[in-house]
């Protein structure tokens, strides 16, 4: 309950910033991780 | 007549005239609009069809905040994300994150993210508001809509792959998206050791729960880069692009399939007597009831109707409907989820944001309701309110007479006590001809079931 109204009070674009800067953090780990597993994939098939 | 549920944006708003859509551009949205249009977005856009065409009105309406007046592409039937299958809501968020990255290079980003913003144009999504588009300022590229996303689209979405595909069904009561919060907890916890799952929804709806509106403050400041905002973009959209429906099976889904052996004869007939029924006939827009696949829905699509609205309360159904259509570029028959016993309510502000589904599908001129009857008087409807239904065709109704004696009806009316009512065929003839005229019937081969073509009585 007590979350509930705190959240009332706040403006729902509040904290966008830091959520999209974390989130992006992961989503360019992801982004890493895929180029680094096409390259080792190229790297094998020779190309 | 101004649109009930374009009243959110202030850069603009939909209004009706003579049948034709328009949109009303206040200044206030002058350089976004004019950059989209000098751009090149909305002609490239426009080219791949993703967006509605609009052209230009040159005379202005005595409204001095107006800008512009855009005469819009008409889309024939508008329907809701509630109201999707599985495939077609995973198009409609596939469809929004394409536009934001082509949006991106140049210059440009959505400043909503809803499914309200989507619809279907011959079983392909297309989105239909012009005045989504802003310009990025200031090379920051924090997607406003962020939140806006994962609770209208990914969300959603989630939930309909790990908890229930029709589980869509809550976005009635959740208007403006569902709460992270509420994802969250009823998302199981296999589904959240996925990175994107547990970034975009779970660590999302963490931060903001504990989020108070002082700490933000120092951080107000930060950019976004535009490699990072498409690195989210690109993750989300691999994300979504691998999902796929539950196995599960559902009532209806291998209905068809399942009994075709048995009903073969039954069905060609059924088939035949469409056919034969319809030869003569052309019909504008038929609503097929319980369409199950499409079978006959395609049948009719072909020569009989310009437009068949293919409803089924199972979202299996559906879903293959959907993707048959897709498959088979068949661009005049639209699956849709339909519960005849609950269809879509009026929602929104004053209840005039989202119309009733009856309001969108205005009268169609022929109701095919094959082996149907049974199963709405199954669900508690008294069989003269299915006929009030049939009455809202303007002109034909092709009906299946189900008898009790039917091999499906002593299933399903088993444990029916005595006073249960079910209609002999002769009452059936009666009820009907008091609001049609019979024009043919023709009993269905290895069955005691009965084709009907009514047409309704003018008054």
């Amino acid at each position: 309950m007590f979350l509930l109204i705190t959240s009332l009070y706040i403006d729902p674009g509040t904290g966008m910033i830091i959520i999209q800067l974390i989130v992006a953090a992961f989503a360019t780990i992801v982004a890493f991780s895929k180029k680094l597993k096409n390259k080792i994939r190229n790297f094998f098939k020779g190309k | 007549m101004r649109d009930g549920g374009s009243f959110r944006d202030p850069s603009g708003f939909i209004f009706y005239e003579n049948g034709n859509v328009f949109r009303s551009i206040n200044f206030s949205y002058k350089k976004n609009f004019d950059h989209l249009i000098n751009s090149g977005l909305y002609e490239e856009l426009v080219q791949k069809k993703l967006l509605v065409k609009h052209s230009e009105v040159k005379e202005i309406e005595n409204n001095p905040s107006q800008y512009k007046k855009l005469l819009v592409e008409k889309i024939p039937f508008i329907s809701y994300p509630y109201e999707w299958s599985f495939n077609q809501f995973k198009d409609a968020v596939l469809l929004t994150l394409k536009i934001q990255k082509i949006s991106i290079q140049y210059g440009m980003t959505l400043k909503d993210a809803t499914p309200y913003n989507i619809q279907f144009k011959n079983n392909k999504p297309i989105f239909i508001d012009t005045l989504s588009f802003e310009l990025i300022k200031e090379e920051n590229y924090v997607w406003r809509p962020y939140k806006q996303f994962c609770e209208m689209f990914l969300g959603p979405i989630c939930l309909m792959r790990y908890v229930d595909p029709s589980i869509n069904k809550l976005l009635i009561n959740h208007i403006n998206g569902m709460p992270l919060r509420l994802v969250n907890k009823l998302l199981p916890l296999r589904s959240k050791f996925n990175l994107t799952v547990f970034s975009h929804i779970v660590l999302h709806n963490l931060i903001k729960e504990n989020l108070n509106s002082n700490s933000s403050k120092g951080v107000k400041k930060s950019i976004l880069s535009k490699t990072k905002h498409l690195n989210i973009i690109d993750q989300l959209e691999g994300y979504v692009l691998k999902l796929k429906a539950t196995k599960t099976n559902t009532e209806w889904a291998g209905y068809n399939e399942e009994t075709l052996f048995e009903k073969e004869e039954y069905v060609i007939d059924k088939e035949k007597t469409v056919l034969s029924f319809l030869k003569e006939e052309r019909y504008t827009t038929c609503w097929d009831v319980g369409s199950n696949d499409g079978f006959f829905s395609y049948l009719i699509s072909k020569d009989n109707a310009e437009n068949v609205i293919s409803f089924d309360i199972d979202w299996r159904c559906v879903d293959r409907n959907y993707l048959t259509c897709k498959e088979q570029k068949i661009s005049n028959v639209f699956p849709l989820i339909l519960d005849l016993s609950n269809p879509s309510p009026a929602i929104g502000w004053l209840n005039l944001e989202r119309g009733s589904i009856f309001e969108r599908f205005s009268s169609p001129d022929l109701i095919c309701c094959f082996a149907l009857m049974h199963h709405i008087i199954n669900s508690g409807i008294p069989f003269d309110n299915f006929i009030d239904f049939l009455t809202k065709s303007k002109k034909d109704v092709l009906v299946e007479y189900i008898p009790l004696s039917d091999p499906k009806c002593k299933i399903i009316f088993e444990s029916r006590d005595e006073e249960f009512q079910y209609p002999s065929l002769e009452q059936f003839k009666n009820a009907v001809s008091k609001r049609f005229s019979v024009l043919r019937t023709h009993e269905l081969e290895k069955t005691n079931r009965v084709l009907f073509h009514l047409r309704k009585i003018e008054k």
